[in-house]
């Protein structure tokens, strides 16, 4: 089981370390910088932290297991062709340019050293040689459907979830806010676009079953059972057993079905856990009790959590990337925007509360 | 290390800065008696990030001197300009005290004694 957790924030990236029963902060990298993500990659004990320094710009940095940090390359995107065009929402030029690193993941295990990183506006990238340097996929940015991509969670398009097919590290599925879920089967030479099934509400009737127009705000795969996917979605719950090809859509979910992560039990493929908002419009816990669900039954029935968490004025956004599991399934940590850090060691039964003293959470790892 | 003084045409004196990075200064700040060069200034605030120390560079516009500059100091280049090699959105450039006007090109002219600021601009917060 994970003793270490890094908690990527507005004003530095922590670590939170068990130590005799009682996890606590151990320590404190780039603070006062925002650091939006982390990355910790059990093949090789290394740590990776994305960095957005406003002005001057989104960075990518690297520890070495036990080492400390340095700066390496940031996946860049490639020159725009000369009188190229390509408009944002409002008609203003798309900059083909790294917005923010939105999704970190590790390659497979037969894949030593590689890296995936999912950017705003869009580019997906992977390197080869530790982020050493970095290329493009462009199968996927060149595809004429990404131009249908809208704003979600920022006002660019982006990718914030990449799944490695743990059966074969060339199966490769993103979540893309807002543009759907999008596989490849041969390492991210060429990719097609999935998702039948899901809904959405906040386009006009006519699309609202179009796969593109999908706002996935996370999705998770399962390790030992990588056919089922799940996805917390801008105005629903989806599950998939066929790798995201088709979804079916969990209703009646209480207290909620919105919300933005979404994890599933490494070997249990029907279990999951979610962080209920009241809605897309009062993006707060219903009734200032924060809470998690999970269902371990492929989403028939729920068990609401709020063991150890706040249920009294508590008006915590947990972010897509701010919930985690654990390797071995049990424990499970959350981080919110107003810097609480709770971990539970039974699943969620219960929490205990580290922190609620941080700065704003974005992602929460298990390390 | 070195120690060196710039001054702005305007005869306003600056403080001092340290050219502690001896690869940076080497092949920019010409020798004595060598045709003037524009002298190159970064904000503070980068410097925490990515050392940036003042250096002279000869170029006839902004993108001439400040690819000088990044050639001698590659990691600076993305603090300054994005993926596409134009400035970047909250980042501002003054020539001789006049903001430039081509952010994306940089083509803004810069003569041989002109003093070059790079500054955060306030549009970022």
């Amino acid at each position: 089981m994970s003793d270490t957790l890094l908690i990527s924030t507005r004003k530095g990236l922590f670590t939170v370390a068990r130590r005799s029963g009682e996890w606590a902060i151990a320590g404190v990298d780039f603070l006062g910088d925002n650091v939006t993500l982390a990355l910790a990659d059990a093949r090789d004990g290394a740590r990776y932290a994305a960095l957005d320094h406003g002005h001057f710009g989104v960075k990518l940095h690297r520890a070495e297991k036990d080492g400390g940090w340095e700066e390496i390359a940031a996946p860049a995107y490639p020159p725009k062709p000369e009188g190229y065009e390509e408009k944002d929402l409002w008609g203003r030029p798309l900059n083909w340019s790294t917005a923010r690193i939105w999704a970190l993941e590790a390659g497979g295990p037969d894949e030593a050293g590689t890296i995936w990183c999912g950017t705003l506006p869009g580019g997906l990238f992977r390197s080869k040689d530790r982020g050493a340097s970095w290329e493009m996929m462009r199968g996927l940015w060149d595809h004429p459907k990404r131009k249908q991509w809208m704003p979600g969670g920022a006002d660019l398009p982006g990718i914030h979830s990449i799944c490695i097919d743990p059966r074969d590290s060339r199966r490769v599925t993103v979540g893309v806010s807002t543009g759907g879920i999008w596989a490849s089967e041969d390492g991210g030479a060429s990719w097609a676009l999935r998702g039948e099934g899901m809904r959405a509400e906040y386009v006009a009737p006519e699309l609202a079953h179009d796969p593109i127009a999908q706002d996935v705000h996370r999705l998770a795969q399962c390790a030992a059972d990588p056919r089922r996917m799940w996805v917390q979605h801008h105005n629903g719950i989806f599950v998939s057993s066929d790798e995201g090809r088709t979804f079916t859509e969990i209703k009646d979910v209480e207290p909620s079905v919105f919300g933005f992560p979404v994890v599933v039990h490494p070997r249990q493929p029907d279990t999951a856990w979610f962080v209920p908002e009241i809605k897309d419009e009062k993006r707060i816990p219903r009734g200032g009790k924060l809470v998690v669900t999970r269902t371990r039954d492929a989403g028939k029935s729920f068990d609401v959590l709020t063991s150890g968490l706040p249920q009294s004025h508590a008006y915590d956004i947990v972010y897509r990337h701010a919930l985690a599991l654990d390797a071995d399934g049990e424990r499970l940590a959350l981080g919110s925007t107003t810097g609480g850090l709770w971990v539970s060691e039974n699943q969620g039964d219960s929490f205990a509360c580290v922190t609620h003293t941080l700065p704003p959470v974005y992602a929460v790892a298990f390390a | 290390v070195q120690s060196a003084r710039i001054r702005r045409g305007s005869g306003v004196q600056f403080r001092s800065f340290n050219l502690s990075n001896k690869l940076i200064c080497r092949g920019i700040i010409g020798p004595k008696g060598a045709p003037p060069m524009a002298k190159v200034v970064f904000t503070a605030n980068i410097q925490r990030l990515v050392p940036c120390p003042a250096v002279e560079a000869a170029g006839a516009t902004v993108r001439d001197v400040l690819e000088k500059v990044f050639a001698e100091n590659p990691r600076a280049r993305g603090y300054v300009l994005d993926d596409q090699s134009a400035l970047r959105k909250h980042i501002a450039v003054f020539v001789d005290g006049a903001m430039i006007h081509d952010r994306v090109r940089l083509s803004d002219p810069v003569g041989a004694a002109s003093a070059v600021y790079v500054f955060q601009a306030l549009s970022g917060g």
